[in-house]
């Protein structure tokens, strides 16, 4: 929700070169925002394993952080950086289009630095992350019926498909 | 030497020139929405940013067709004169011209086509369904021009309106010119012709899988186009020039009136815009047709 205010007129995010793409083969940062059920973990899973290196993860407001006012829920993930390596993190529920600017701006700077490589984490730990996006992920199989075994694994199609 | 030095100067000048005035058309329509907009060097930026990452390729025709976009239309560029300046001399390069600019969509097609992803072919299948739009109202107008003068040398078409700026084709023929501006907003991709690109809607059709040096080749083919497409213009309606910065302000114009009519119109659906660009700017175009001919 704060992310339209950010692109348009108002606070205008593309004078520091920030626009948004379209498709996760161009994308250089995923921005997850809000709260993350098993279902929307599936996808951006596998958006995030469609981007091209190098790529950086914004986790958006406190429900990526800690679950935020969804921490007891039974189908949401209560930290995202269990699942997939997050960059930089920006609190707040929900944090203000000016929060956003600043924490991509902040991301830029440790880009140059050299500090935001946690694309690097994630080859390296695969293992880890691995196994609890799987631990979570089977929880999404219905109680009737079987799922085909591609959903189970949550794995990355070829976007050939 | 010379002549591949000349060559690749020319390469050099129109991707600078068209990547320039994309930051810039960036800028203008940030500045008409009133926002700040991007530094008018942004383009450049995003180019360098592109070739330093790493790209996913899915099979060697793809790799082809981007690099044959590009080189199709580079090849376009050689024919085109810039202030009388033109890398390769023939009598009949407006023709040529025509013949080559298909080429960089073409191998376009072919390389998105290669990717295999529905959104790209969908894209790219709409953006040769406008280019059967928009070349038959253009292709009519340069007739006209050409029965006007007698050749079909872009230097003679030129030359023949120095003097004063009564000479333009522009103020004899504004019916042409008019025909020639639609015909150029669809053949540039630019709103209300950009039914192949449709970011909300089919995910940026054609880019939808190029990433990286794809990406970063696909924009400079861009550059080249609005370079080349300009540049025809300036030289069929505006006179040329006598030199190379008064012709790039000219096409700057030229460029300037497609960013505004881009800025301020929402997107026509494919079947609209051929219907559209086979009846108003053709109908202009046929009108100006007989005019000369009588």
């Amino acid at each position: 929700m704060e992310l339209p205010p950010a692109m348009t007129s108002r606070w205008d995010v593309e004078r520091f070169g920030i626009g948004p793409m379209a498709t996760p083969r161009q994308a250089d940062v995923l921005l997850v925002t809000g709260y993350v059920s098993l279902k929307t973990l599936k996808r951006i899973i596998r958006t995030y394993e469609q981007m091209p290196e190098p790529k950086w993860v914004l986790a958006f407001g406190s429900c990526t952080v800690n679950g935020g006012i969804y921490w007891d829920s039974y189908n949401t993930i209560t930290n995202l950086a269990e699942y997939i390596p997050v960059d930089i993190t920006v609190s707040g529920c929900m944090p203000r289009p000016e929060a956003v600017m600043d924490a991509l701006q902040t991301l830029m700077k440790m880009i140059q630095s050299g500090e935001a490589g946690a694309y690097k984490k994630y080859k390296e730990n695969y293992e880890y992350y691995k196994a609890n996006q799987d631990r979570v992920l089977k929880k999404t199989v219905p109680i009737l019926g079987q799922t085909p075994e591609m959903d189970l694994e949550g794995k990355n199609e070829d976007a050939k498909e | 030497m010379i002549t591949v030095l000349r060559v690749f100067l020319f390469g050099l000048f129109a991707i600078f020139i068209g990547l320039l005035f994309m930051g810039i058309g960036r800028k203008v329509i940030a500045r008409i929405q009133l926002r700040y907009g991007p530094p008018f060097y942004q383009a450049f930026i995003d180019v360098g940013k592109l070739f330093s990452r790493k790209s996913i390729t899915h099979n060697f025709v793809m790799d082809l067709g981007m690099v044959m976009s590009l080189g199709g239309l580079l090849a376009t560029m050689l024919f085109v004169p810039i202030a009388g300046h033109v890398a390769i001399k023939t009598s009949t390069n407006l023709i040529v011209i025509m013949y080559l600019m298909a080429i960089g969509y073409l191998g376009m097609a072919m390389a998105v086509a290669a990717s295999g992803n529905p959104n790209a072919t969908i894209g790219v299948s709409r953006a040769l369904t406008m280019m059967l739009g928009y070349e038959v109202p253009f292709f009519t107008v340069m007739l006209g021009l050409i029965i006007f003068n007698g050749t079909s040398s872009l230097e003679l078409i030129s030359n023949a309106q120095a003097g004063s700026i009564l000479n333009w084709n522009m103020i004899k023929f504004p019916l042409a010119f008019i025909a020639a501006e639609i015909a150029l907003q669809a053949m540039m991709g630019e709103k209300p012709f950009d039914a192949m690109i449709a970011p909300a809607e089919i995910a940026s059709g054609p880019m939808v899988e190029l990433s990286g040096k794809y990406l970063g080749l696909a924009f400079l083919t861009h550059a080249v186009a609005i370079f080349v497409e300009t540049a025809i213009i300036v030289n069929l309606f505006m006179g040329g020039a006598s030199n190379v910065f008064t012709f790039v302000l000219k096409q700057f114009e030229i460029y300037l009136i497609t960013v505004f009519i881009e800025a301020v119109f929402p997107r026509f659906k494919i079947e609209q815009a051929v219907k559209f660009l086979w009846t108003v700017p053709m109908g202009i175009a046929v009108i100006q047709l007989i005019l000369i001919l009588v």
